[in-house]
């Protein structure tokens, strides 16, 4: 079989220009997606400054001195990236390469399920994938909205989305944003009101800070300290009066300089550029972990439909109620709690009866959930994300015919897993 | 409990292949239920780099 756009060179692949790195992964039989056409562009550079090589002894691709972010993309690539015997005059599809122990820094379900020891698990929340949704503040794979796991808030939520919360007396879904947050930066805490479009507090009745995340604007120009978090982090501190926001963060703008600076000194001392999070209704309902995700689709058996809880920018800013692909789903009934997927082949091009699964749209998975039985029931990122792993088998065929590298995983551990994991230890 | 069970819903649109994992109330109060990060890259900025142009 031919492939356009590759030529062999020293048994490494070479993807001679953009236009034929799209002729390309249309000759494969995929759908055109801009993160693909992106990964294939980061292996073409690397291949051009020689940090990824064919080394012919080990049979295998090698990579060195790549970046973190350019051996996570690799890992996705991995199954698409072919390379050319010399020993073939003609063009020929070999292998896929890349061993996943190249790729430091990033895993898919099977590994988290692993690394922790757990009976099973789900894809968790949405995280960025696109190369559109990076702003020079975000990073891919960074996760989207709350993560809250021994009631430490790792990630906080931006904009308002859909929630599991597992507390000492059960689970519930809701919904929660950056205006449930109290934060602290330094040893000085923030709360914040909406006003209109900008998020704004009056503090100590004197100092007036507001906060502004991509909803109110992609570029910040006022004048005032301005203090970029991302996460837990603050990733920037500046006086200029032009500010990116970053699509998955926010910017308190601090106008007093005196009160500026007071923060500032603060943060020296504590010698650390972490914020911390707590969200009051969370600490009253005893809640130890939480995760946000959505739409919620069944609340009490009744169905819940709020497109406006997609925030702009950020995953998943591009779902809609009425488009089919793989999904999953956490859910309650009665009894019982369910991890749900739903296979999509994505071969649209084939009559519906020679297809293995057509996936489904947000309405069609309520309706097959309430057959279930489910009573709460709330979407996971879908997509070539869904995967649902039991006893370290992946039951699900997910989409992208390989195990995505995602952000989040709910799983189920053993209570004590912590002595399950040490008296294995002993065992061993 | 801990089940698994395999379902297809057929519709004229084609069919669904369902994966459920089934776990009872009952077995959960063995269980933990918790979401956790996979491992992604460090990526913290340094401090120092942080505060250095405000000290200028």
């Amino acid at each position: 079989m031919g492939v356009r756009g590759l030529e062999s060179k020293d048994n490494v692949l070479v993807i001679s220009k953009e236009d034929d790195a799209n002729a390309f992964i249309e000759e494969e039989g995929r759908i055109m997606l801009s993160r693909d056409l992106y990964r294939v562009q980061v292996v073409k550079r690397l291949i051009e400054k020689g940090k990824l090589f064919y080394d012919n002894q080990m049979d295998e691709f090698k990579l060195k001195n790549a970046t973190l972010q350019e051996e996570a993309i690799l890992k996705e690539l991995k199954s698409k990236i072919i390379y050319f015997s010399e020993s073939n005059e003609k063009e020929q599809v070999v292998k896929p390469t890349l061993p996943i122990t190249l790729c430091s820094g990033y895993e898919n379900l099977m590994e988290i399920v692993k690394r922790n020891k757990a009976i099973a698990g789900i894809n968790g929340g949405y995280f960025l994938n696109f190369p559109e949704e990076i702003s020079k503040y975000d990073a891919f794979n960074d996760p989207v909205g709350l993560l809250m796991i021994n009631k430490h808030i790792i990630n906080p939520p931006i904009f308002k989305r859909g929630t599991i919360l597992v507390s000492e007396e059960g689970i519930e879904l809701d919904t929660l944003s950056v205006l449930d947050l109290e934060i602290k930066v330094g040893n000085t805490k923030l709360g914040f009101k909406e006003n209109s479009s900008e998020v704004k507090v009056k503090l100590n009745s004197e100092s007036e800070v507001s906060l502004y995340t991509l909803s109110y604007a992609r570029n910040l120009s006022e004048d005032g300290t301005k203090f970029v978090v991302v996460g837990k982090s603050i990733v920037e501190i500046t006086e200029e009066r032009e500010v990116e926001v970053p699509r998955n963060g926010f910017v308190i703008l601090v106008k007093e300089r005196e009160l500026a600076r007071k923060i500032i000194d603060e943060i020296k001392e504590a010698k650390t550029n972490s914020v911390i999070y707590s969200v009051n209704r969370l600490e009253e309902k005893r809640v130890v972990h939480g995760i946000s995700a959505g739409p919620i689709l069944l609340k009490d058996g009744k169905e819940v439909k709020n497109e406006e809880e997609f925030g702009k920018g950020v995953p998943p800013s591009r779902i809609k109620f009425n488009v089919r692909a793989p999904r999953s789903v956490f859910a309650t009934s009665e009894d019982e709690v369910l991890l749900i997927t739903i296979d999509d082949d994505r071969k649209t091009e084939l009559k519906p009866e020679e297809r293995y699964s057509i996936g489904a749209t947000l309405d069609e998975l309520i309706e097959i959930l309430k057959n279930i039985g489910c009573k709460n029931a709330i979407n996971l990122d879908g997509g070539g994300s869904s995967t649902l792993v039991l006893s370290n088998e992946v039951k699900n065929k997910p989409s992208d015919g390989f195990l995505r590298a995602i952000s989040t995983a709910l799983i189920v551990t053993l209570r004590n897993s912590f002595v399950y994991r040490h008296l294995k230890k002993f065992e061993l | 409990m801990i089940g698994y069970e395999k379902r297809v819903f057929e519709s004229e649109f084609g069919k669904r292949v369902v994966h459920i994992v089934r776990i009872s109330f009952d077995e959960l109060k063995k269980l933990d239920i918790k979401p956790v990060l996979a491992r992604i890259p460090e990526k913290k900025k340094n401090l120092f780099k942080l505060l250095a142009p405000l000290e200028e």
